[in-house]
């Protein structure tokens, strides 16, 4: 499987909250022929199963949310310029001067305006404003826009992927495709590897808007353990005291309230004994990823969390290291050829 | 509009204490529905079955709650501190009249000209002109609630009251249950409580029907007063037709709903807005997340001044609200 082909797919397409059909078809394909079954939900959520060898086998879900952060069309005013509001976590200070693409009837490329420095008014220099006050040229008139652009079509960077010194996958959105690439990854692997639990693989939908797929995919998927992979603020810029190191082959394994200590410790244990490396990652604040709904919808089930470490997070640059997306996927086939369900019941009475 | 209607917008109804309107509610729906039940939480729902073979459940969900107070702390003199029930802005209650379920009445006032600047709800009191701690306590206790005590009116094809969020989208509702006679579908009509405090009542009550589809019907903003009154952005304005909801915090509707939606009315030539709220949500964000999901959409009436003691909406956009929902109620095949 070569990792770098798929990740350029999959950074180069689009998917944004709410609207992830185009992303979606692209990795049914991909993980299509190699999984037992793949299906969808109502909210877009796509699973794809690989039946486990096991008679005592436990269901084992992992999800990585495939939908990016984005922008939407408000309106389009008098004078052709489009007023824009954010889809997800968008940082301002990302869009001034940016190219996009509006997702409308057909592509259509724009920038976002920003006032020369030559003339900026007092005080305005090297400042975004809000982003009521940002919007969108095409250059088009808002007479030519009417067939073109609607209120409410999706917005996205208009960025391609490089790929440097040929491991460092540098783009939009690879939060998460970084994560969705790693459980295709994982998929494939286990066409070797013998998984002894019914493994799910979950690409869930909308996580950047509230973790809404999450909450409905493990609804309905009822698994007895799961893991979430996401991404991790990656040096220089995380300002925590123990930095996830991106020049590290290891990737992050969360310690933290949504995860559940037995569960991870058996995880090191396998990682240890195979010689995989990872990094601590400390995760102290709840309900930032997938993991949290797993922890909680239904009966709730203990968690892992997996995170792929990533630098400039939540802008058209994002970094990830392909070597710590590699040792992620191969962790998490082993993890589900060896690992025991961590919490056995225990009758007091 | 015939009185019964506006007193709609009159009965007492704030988060947790939803009995009188659910009463009155109960009252204009019980003829038009096949039964009518309350649940644990206090929802309101009105049954009306189909006779048709390939019919499909559809939840319909406007909440009957409106924003309000609760009583905190009641001082030696008699002046009452409070709380608010649901988002409100502390400024919009200065000499606002209030009134409790019992009838008390009693006005909004600041404690002095410095706090006004940053006003906060605790620089607020109530005066009722009770005596002192214990005359005001022989009415009111701690816990109680009051809202705004403001009379409905009808001026330029429009309405101004205080709860049109979301009254008037129970007023759809009963207009709609009059109209429909002949549904292709199991309408499910839902009063819902508590969604000013996290659509509590839509979370419940869609979990326990899990229909096939589910609409709520709500307020959004209108963008066409002047200034830049609040932080989030609509793309609708009063009297332009039934907003179709696209987005708001709490839910992106499912593209092929939007489409169907807009296709439906643009069939009907029913005026209609594309809706994109980037501020606050509606009921339909608890039923779309509902065990393994379900789909969900929103039409509103845009509205002015929305969570303040006289809000505006245009009648006309009522009107396209009930007739896209007749026209969705009667379609033989839902996109579901």
């Amino acid at each position: 499987m070569d990792l770098k082909e798929i990740i350029l797919k999959l950074t180069n397409n689009h998917g944004v909250s709410g609207r992830e059909e185009n992303i979606k078809e692209i990795i049914r394909k991909i993980v299509e022929p190699i999984s037992d079954k793949v299906w969808t939900d109502k909210l877009g959520n796509l699973f794809a199963l690989k039946e486990g060898k096991s008679k005592d086998k436990k269901r084992f879900l992992i999800s990585a949310h495939m939908d990016q952060i984005g922008m939407i069309v408000l309106k389009i005013e008098e004078n052709g310029i489009i007023k824009f509001h954010s889809l997800g976590g968008i940082n301002p200070l990302t869009l001034g001067g940016t190219p996009v693409i509006i997702h409308g009837k057909e592509k259509l490329y724009g920038v976002i305006g920003l006032r020369p420095p030559h003339i900026a008014r007092e005080g305005e220099a090297g400042k975004i404003g809000n982003m009521k006050e940002l919007y969108i040229d095409t250059g088009y008139t808002r007479k030519e826009l009417k067939d073109k652009v609607q209120t409410g079509d999706i917005i996205t960077y208009d960025f391609e992927t490089e790929i440097l010194f040929d491991k460092y996958p540098m783009g939009q959105a690879m939060d998460n495709r970084a994560g969705c690439l790693t459980l295709i990854a994982m998929l494939d692997r286990l066409q070797i590897i013998k998984n002894r639990h019914d493994v799910i693989a979950m690409f869930s939908v909308q996580e950047e808007v509230g973790l809404r797929g999450a909450k409905v995919g493990t609804y309905s998927v009822e698994a007895d353990f799961g893991a979430a992979l996401d991404v991790t603020f990656a040096d220089p810029i995380a300002d925590q005291r123990d930095t996830i190191k991106f020049n590290d082959p290891g990737f992050g394994l969360d310690k933290g309230p949504n995860f559940c200590p037995k569960l991870r410790e058996q995880f090191v244990k396998i990682m240890d004994d195979e010689s995989i490396p990872y990094q601590d990652c400390l995760a102290p604040y709840p309900g930032g990823t997938d993991a949290y709904m797993m922890q909680i919808i239904n009966g709730g089930i203990p968690v892992l969390g997996i995170d792929i470490p990533l630098k400039y997070m939540h802008t058209p640059t994002e970094f990830v290291n392909l070597t710590q997306i590699s040792n992620a996927a191969r962790a998490l086939a082993i993890a589900s050829a060896l690992i025991e369900f961590p919490c056995s019941e225990e009758v007091i009475k | 509009m015939e009185k019964k209607y506006l007193k709609i917008f009159k009965e007492f109804g704030p988060s947790g204490d939803e009995e009188n309107i659910s009463n009155y509610l109960k009252e204009l729906m019980k003829s038009f529905a096949d039964k009518c039940y309350n649940d644990v939480l206090g929802n309101l729902i009105c049954v009306k079955k189909s006779n048709s073979k390939n019919a499909r459940n559809i939840m319909l969900a406007a909440h009957m709650d409106q924003i309000g107070f609760i009583v905190t702390h009641i001082d030696k003199k008699g002046y009452l501190r409070f709380h608010s029930v649901g988002g409100h802005y502390p400024y919009n209650q200065v000499t606002q009249r209030v009134i409790f379920k019992n009838g008390i009445k009693g006005m909004i006032c600041y404690d002095n000209e410095e706090c006004l600047p940053k006003l906060k709800i605790d620089n607020l009191y109530v005066d009722i002109g009770a005596k002192n701690k214990e005359a005001a306590e022989k009415h009111i206790k701690i816990g109680d609630r009051f809202v705004w005590d403001t009379e409905p009116f009808e001026q330029f094809g429009n309405l101004c009251s205080m709860a049109l969020d979301d009254r008037i989208g129970c007023l759809i509702l009963i207009l709609l249950a009059e109209r429909l006679k002949a549904a292709k579908h199991n309408i499910y009509y839902v009063f819902t409580v508590q969604e000013e405090v996290g659509v509590r009542g839509a979370k419940t009550s869609a979990f326990a029907i899990e229909p096939d589809l589910g609409i709520a019907l709500d307020v959004t903003g209108s963008d066409d007063a002047p200034g830049n009154q609040t932080k989030c952005s609509v793309s609708c304005a009063m009297g332009k037709g039934t907003g179709i909801k696209i987005m708001d915090s709490g839910i992106i509707v499912p593209k092929q709903i939007v489409d169907w939606e807009i296709s439906l009315a643009e069939k009907h030539k029913i005026p209609y807005q594309r809706e994109v709220l980037t501020g606050g949500a509606t009921d339909s964000f608890a039923i779309h997340l509902t065990k393994k999901g379900i789909l969900a959409s929103t039409l509103s009436v845009p509205t002015r001044h929305v969570h303040s003691s006289s809000e505006i909406c245009s009648i006309a956009d009522v009107e396209a609200t009930v007739k896209l929902l007749k026209v969705i109620c009667e379609s033989e095949k839902l996109p579901v």
